[in-house]
């Protein structure tokens, strides 16, 4: 064999992903950066093969001994390659942001293990590359599938108990019994379920909410910012076009955020409008527009919240918030026109 | 209504050494010929028949022979899985939440299969 000389490597885990990072460094006959993944060589592999320059392989196309592979790269769901190779003391750069899981969960440890990795988390490295028992890859994996999949598996007995058939009437009062359990079982298991999915959402969505909320009231009460603004707007009120302008102010996509907690605005100029017409200082026909001029920011510091609480990506909340405040700068001052509009005639003579 | 559609057809061609033990867990591994010999451990290793894949839905029936599973839940990345290796992780354990990205969640129990068994998933209603 050629005497070649490879260059070590470190990938660092990319953003939401696991691990610490590895140092990979071809050597002899391990000179295979093996890629698992659906589609060809992954840019990952390829990357890493530039880098180091070892070769890249296709690991569905060509068959790689184990004792060849420098590392494996994977794009695995959860539970297959993620647990394999590391099982097999290989390295394992994951490109999706995978993290211990499954039935080899025990297997992927951070010396082995990495995930979530672009080619950008692919970095050349200086330095004393960490020692792996590559070589010693028998492992004691058996009878470790029982206890770690118990987990994944709990209402187990739900598939289990199959009562021989033609059975007398003890094995049929058994099954019932099993039966009984199995439903038992069943519904513990709904409602843990249900139970951690309640407090997960608490503590990932509903509390920070609570907090962001509590510190947008607190800026806007303590600057009194929305009150200010609401008493600069109270010329307006009082005529059509004036609402008009106040649906559309309220609603400007910087200001909607502000003027929503607390609803000052609203307070401030709805309490107005509705002494001005009990007093018949201005006609009824108001009342309908004014609602809809001094709401026009309602829910606007809620976008971000909502969206999150319907699981959108974060890609999602940073495109529909401003799509939602724009489109409210819109249907705001609109919503007011057609509600001065629908006014005529609607209050008799 | 007895309406009955292949959603997939392949049939089985080696069987890894671990898949007992992992079936007997409630964890069924598939992927397509061919394997890396690391993944083929752990794997039913199978052959498509048909090459166009619909999405798999909630409710459709995944047979190995004669043994059935009824799914309960696909993962987000799980028909990409399929549709370019072949591969499916099947949890038994009735979830109606996909444990994992890749998972396909299904009630119901797998036998250990041998090489020459079908392997379908079936649209039953």
């Amino acid at each position: 064999m050629a005497v070649e000389t490879y260059k070590a490597v470190f990938i660092r885990p990319g953003s939401g992903g696991w691990g610490k990072g590895i140092v990979v460094k071809p050597s002899g006959k391990r000179n295979k950066i093996v890629s698992v993944t659906g589609g060809g060589i992954h840019p990952v592999a390829q990357r890493i093969a530039d880098l180091t320059g070892a070769q890249a392989v296709d690991g569905f196309r060509t068959g790689v001994p184990d004792e060849e592979i420098a590392c494996a790269v994977i794009d695995c769901g959860g539970t297959a390659r993620i647990g394999v190779y590391p099982r097999k003391k290989i390295l394992t750069v994951d490109v999706y942001p995978g993290a211990p899981g499954g039935p080899l969960a025990q297997f992927i440890t951070e010396d082995l293990f990495v995930s979530a990795v672009t080619p950008d988390d692919v970095l050349p490295y200086e330095g004393e590359v960490p020692k792996t028992e590559a070589d010693g890859a028998t492992s004691n994996f058996t009878h470790t599938y029982a206890s770690s999949s118990a987990s994944t598996s709990a209402p187990s007995a739900t598939s289990a108990p199959q009562v021989p058939a033609g059975a007398g009437f003890l094995n049929r009062i058994s099954g019932g019994f099993v039966g009984f359990g199995s439903v038992v079982g069943y519904i513990v298991n709904t409602l843990l379920a249900s139970g951690r999915q309640a407090i997960n959402l608490t503590i990932t969505t509903i509390l920070p909410f609570m907090a962001y909320v509590s510190l947008l009231l607190g800026i806007v009460l303590y600057t009194g910012i929305a009150r200010d603004f609401g008493n600069v707007l109270k010329p307006l009120a009082g005529n059509p076009i004036g609402l008009v302008l106040i649906g559309a102010i309220v609603a400007l996509p910087f200001l909607s955020p502000i003027l929503g907690p607390g609803a000052a605005v609203a307070q401030i100029i709805g309490v107005l409008m509705g002494a001005e017409i009990a007093l018949r200082v201005i006609p009824l026909q108001y009342a309908l527009p004014t609602l809809f001029a001094i709401d026009g920011q309602v829910g606007c510091d809620f976008i971000p919240v909502g969206l999150a609480l319907g699981e959108a990506k974060p890609e999602t909340v940073a495109v529909g918030v401003p799509a939602v405040l724009f489109s409210r700068q819109i249907t705001s001052p609109l919503a007011v026109i057609l509600a001065w509009l629908a006014s005529f005639g609607m209050y008799g003579k | 209504m007895e309406s009955k559609r292949y959603i997939y057809k392949s049939r089985v061609l080696r069987v890894g050494p671990e898949v007992k033990e992992l079936l007997d867990g409630g964890v069924a591994i598939f992927f397509a010929d061919p394997v890396p010999e690391a993944l083929e451990q752990v794997s039913i290793v199978h052959a498509q028949i048909e090459g166009q894949v619909d999405d798999i839905n909630v409710g459709d029936a995944i047979y190995l022979n004669d043994s059935k599973a009824i799914i309960t839940a696909v993962g987000e990345r799980a028909m990409e899985n399929i549709r370019q290796l072949g591969h499916m992780v099947v949890y038994l354990n009735g979830a109606e939440e996909a444990t994992l990205p890749g998972a396909i969640n299904a009630s119901g129990k797998l036998e250990l299969p041998k090489p020459g068994d079908h392997l379908t998933i079936i649209r039953e209603n």
